[in-house]
């Protein structure tokens, strides 16, 4: 009884010890994030209802939860030596401080810079180093994507125009593309709008194999630029054919552009991601993070 | 102690307020997020002296709504009118389809002209007015943001006639 009682008072001095240290980190961290999300949750469950607003993640690609679930149990995880310190105190305070500006972009920079800081500050720490890096990628992808499709929108799906007609063409000679548009017959063409864009699908699929990878303290090695590149060709040679078949036909196009077309691409991304992170952890050289 | 106390309070406040800031800016209608962008910029120009004769859509979906309008200055000239809310996606279409040898071609992006479309500062624009609609009660709705693609056609010369900045 009295080793029992002591067990107890062991956890919650762990519990209290672990929340003196990491509070910080996880407040200001949480604060930046929830107010950068709030909006676009809102928004989905208020147009779609409750149900389905949050069995659809609330908007929010369930790669980006996982990716967040797994920032944060390593934070949880992460053994902090030292008390927070001052200056880690005043620059948590003043980005939770900026996150009252009603902009998600503000929200997103300043989590990014937050959990940069951070993951510098605690480098010694594998735990905390991994978690803030997946973190501040998370926080750098949504405003780079946005800032990609509004300013480079026109050369970002001109490519993926110019791969779509240059597979068409080894199946027809009418195959040829203007812009965002692929011609495939006289009187059906395909325009390549900001939703069907590789960029998006390719950030995504990187974001979990950073996840997958970083969470196993196998990045590091510049070796991995390369699984890099060849994840980035599987997802721009599975979205051109998506796109092939809608440039295609309209049955073809009414299927790939549905909902069970994009579960199906999704999947693909999904299952190359992770085994393309499976490789990389198993031919890591060695643990750094 | 009660220094704890305080600034679990503080924090708390602070951040169930920045939560309710953004909840009550959210603009949940799609439906309205489409009409804002599509059917507003038109009822702006013909508050400012132009008159719809057709409109049709240029792609399968709503996205991209071209309005066939005249001014009352000229009746001689035909100009194609659509708003673009997010990005130049819609240029291409808009070139294959509308612009003919001759025609005019070019951007309005709050009242100003532009020859090509004016991406960075309409990024820019959005986000710093996603910011300023906070601070000062406006009577556009919260997320009308738009560029207009213009091809104009005929002897009109709206472009260089027009106070575009007016309308």
């Amino acid at each position: 009884m009295e080793v029992y009682i002591k067990e107890i008072n062991f956890h919650i001095f762990d519990i209290q010890r672990i929340l003196q240290h990491k509070i910080w980190y996880i407040s200001a961290c949480s604060f930046c994030l929830l107010n950068a999300l709030i909006s676009p949750i809102t928004k989905t469950i208020l147009t779609i209802g409750w149900v389905d607003g949050l069995t659809s993640g609330g908007g929010i690609s369930f790669i980006i939860w996982f990716a967040l679930f797994i920032g944060f149990s390593l934070i949880f995880k992460g053994v902090k030596g030292d008390e927070v310190t001052f200056n880690e105190k005043v620059v948590c305070l003043l980005f939770m401080f900026v996150c009252f500006l009603p902009s998600a972009l503000i929200c997103w920079c300043s989590l990014f810079f937050l959990c940069a800081y951070l993951s510098y500050k605690n480098r010694h720490s594998p735990e905390f180093k991994a978690g803030f890096l997946i973190l501040t990628v998370i926080a750098l992808r949504i405003p780079l994507i946005q800032f990609c499709m509004s300013v480079f929108s026109a050369p970002l799906l001109e490519i993926d125009a110019f791969f779509v007609a240059n597979f068409l063409s080894f199946f027809t000679d009418t195959a040829s593309f203007s812009g965002n548009i692929v011609y495939t017959k006289n009187d059906y063409s395909l325009a390549i709008m900001t939703g069907c864009s590789s960029f998006d699908n390719m950030s995504l699929a990187l974001l979990l194999w950073f996840t997958l990878v970083c969470s196993n303290h196998c990045l590091g090695d510049w070796n991995r630029i390369m699984h890099v590149a060849v994840l980035s060709v599987i997802i721009l040679f599975t979205n051109t054919i998506r796109l092939s078949l809608m440039a295609w036909d309209k049955s073809f196009y009414q299927f790939f552009h549905g909902d069970v077309g994009l579960m199906l691409i999704e999947l693909i991304l999904l299952g190359t991601a992770i085994l393309m992170a499976l490789y990389t952890n198993e031919n890591r050289r060695e643990a750094r993070c | 102690m009660l220094k704890n106390i305080l600034c679990t309070f503080l924090f708390f406040v602070a951040f169930f307020l920045s939560l309710f800031v953004k909840v009550i800016n959210t603009d949940i209608d799609q439906d309205s997020f489409l009409e804002d962008n599509t059917t507003l910029p038109i009822e702006y120009l013909l508050q400012g002296g132009f008159s719809k004769i057709n409109q049709h859509l240029l792609l399968n979906n709503e996205f991209m709504v071209t309005s066939l309008m005249r001014h009352r200055s000229c009746h001689q000239g035909k100009i194609y009118i659509t708003p673009l809310f997010r990005n130049s996606e819609g240029v291409t279409v808009l070139q294959e389809k509308i612009v003919t040898e001759g025609d005019d071609f070019y951007f309005l992006y709050q009242g100003k002209i532009y020859d090509s479309f004016p991406s960075l500062r309409f990024w820019a624009g959005m986000n710093i007015e996603k910011m300023g609609n906070i601070f000062d009660d406006k009577e556009t709705p919260l997320e009308a943001h738009y560029v207009l693609a213009v091809v104009e056609r005929g002897p009109c010369n709206l472009k260089n006639t027009l106070n575009w900045q007016e309308i």
